[in-house]
């Protein structure tokens, strides 16, 4: 095996692991599972990827719906619903959105829109490694980022004036 | 991340509206999204198992990395055999505790690849108090104190908090002939520990 391999995994995981557990996150609630077998297997490719990290995402995708029918099917069997309410994003005051509520926000969009925001803002993925992975064409995966956008930048302004106008009753 | 981002994907100069769309909403994304850091204990915790890993693999012809969640109750290991299944486990186990700062590992490793013989067991130290599970190293040594080739890992609840309450062991066999220059395969070994019980996949 060769030692540059760890130093790799070593660098991908002290960069990228957070933004890979929240892309693992928006399809699964265990996902710092899914991301040690992706880098796991990563180490055990006969064959470097040329974009490592790309590779990445496209790894935990697979395992995370893989796992996700896994664990549908088992719910249903197990007529067991458990929905854990985690943070995605470290609550930070400086940040210009609350943690919370960008979480609530991500969890309210659709899918597509959700991944390619994920993998686009916190994965660094190009427009062509985000069409790549999730099947579509660069433009339609700009299309949807462009969207998603729109759509949480809506969300946040009509949120936003809302509390202003409750604030305006309470005065 | 956006910095790279911008390299490999937007427009520098956009012209037709899609482009002027897309340069609003990445830099809508940069000022308000890429300010959140993504929650994880993944990153110090996984570079660290791997580090470690890496520097008893130096050492041992052996890597190890693995992963502890007390949420999940999953450890991970990844072994390196020389020789396969069949021949055995060449296994060099790191001991740790997820609430260990990452500052630790450096000393833990050197200290597991040091392997001295009178060793019997050793076990991190981690905050009083805090109910973890813990990952111990232990290796065999005959009557004389010698090693005898024989690694376990011992899997143990400190507080009895949980629904276990006894140490689970396995242990792996070290073949004393096992070493070789071909590149060793590796094998994904897990545990999971519930409910008292032990499920081993070995995948």
């Amino acid at each position: 095996m060769d030692e540059r391999r760890f130093d790799e995994i070593e660098r991908l995981a002290r960069r990228y692991g957070a933004a890979l557990v929240l892309y693992a996150r928006s399809w699964f609630d265990s996902p710092d599972d899914i991301v040690q077998d992706a880098l796991l297997e990563l180490l055990r490719q006969s064959s470097w990827p040329v974009r490592p990290i790309a590779w990445l995402y496209g790894a935990i995708r697979y395992r995370a719906l893989h796992r996700r029918r896994e664990r549908d099917r088992r719910r249903r069997r197990e007529a067991v619903v458990a929905h854990r309410e985690e943070p995605w994003f470290v609550p930070d005051p400086s940040a210009s959105l609350d943690a919370a509520r960008a979480t609530e926000l991500l969890v309210e969009l659709d899918p597509d829109l959700r991944e390619t925001v994920v993998a686009r803002i916190w994965g660094g993925l190009s427009y062509a490694e985000i069409g790549e992975l999730t099947g579509v064409e660069a433009s339609t995966a700009q299309r949807r980022f462009v969207s998603a956008i729109a759509l949480l930048r809506g969300r946040i302004d009509s949120s936003m004036s809302r509390g202003r106008t409750e604030e305006r009753k309470v005065r | 991340m956006m910095d790279e981002a911008n390299r490999n994907g937007s427009p520098d100069r956009p012209s037709d509206p899609l482009d002027v769309e897309l340069a609003q909403a990445e830099a809508w994304g940069a000022a308000h999204l890429a300010t959140l850091t993504p929650a994880s204990e993944l990153p110090n915790d996984s570079a660290w198992a791997y580090r470690c890993g890496l520097e008893i693999g130096r050492r041992e012809n052996a890597g190890v990395a693995r992963r502890a969640s007390a949420r999940s109750r999953w450890v991970s290991v990844l072994l390196a055999s020389t020789g396969g299944i069949a021949a055995g486990w060449l296994g060099a186990i790191a001991t740790l505790s997820r609430f260990d700062p990452p500052e630790t590992i450096p000393a833990l490793a050197a200290e597991s690849s040091r392997r001295p013989p009178s060793m019997s067991e050793r076990e991190i130290d981690r905050p009083t108090g805090v109910p973890t599970d813990s990952l111990v190293i232990e290796e065999s040594t005959d009557r004389q104190g010698a090693p005898r080739g024989r690694w376990a890992v011992i899997v143990e609840q400190v507080e009895k908090s949980g629904t276990y309450d006894k140490p689970i062991r396995t242990d792996l066999e070290r073949p004393d002939d096992g070493r070789s220059d071909s590149p060793p395969p590796y094998y994904l070994w897990r545990q999971r520990f519930t409910s008292g019980s032990l499920e081993l996949d070995l995948s």
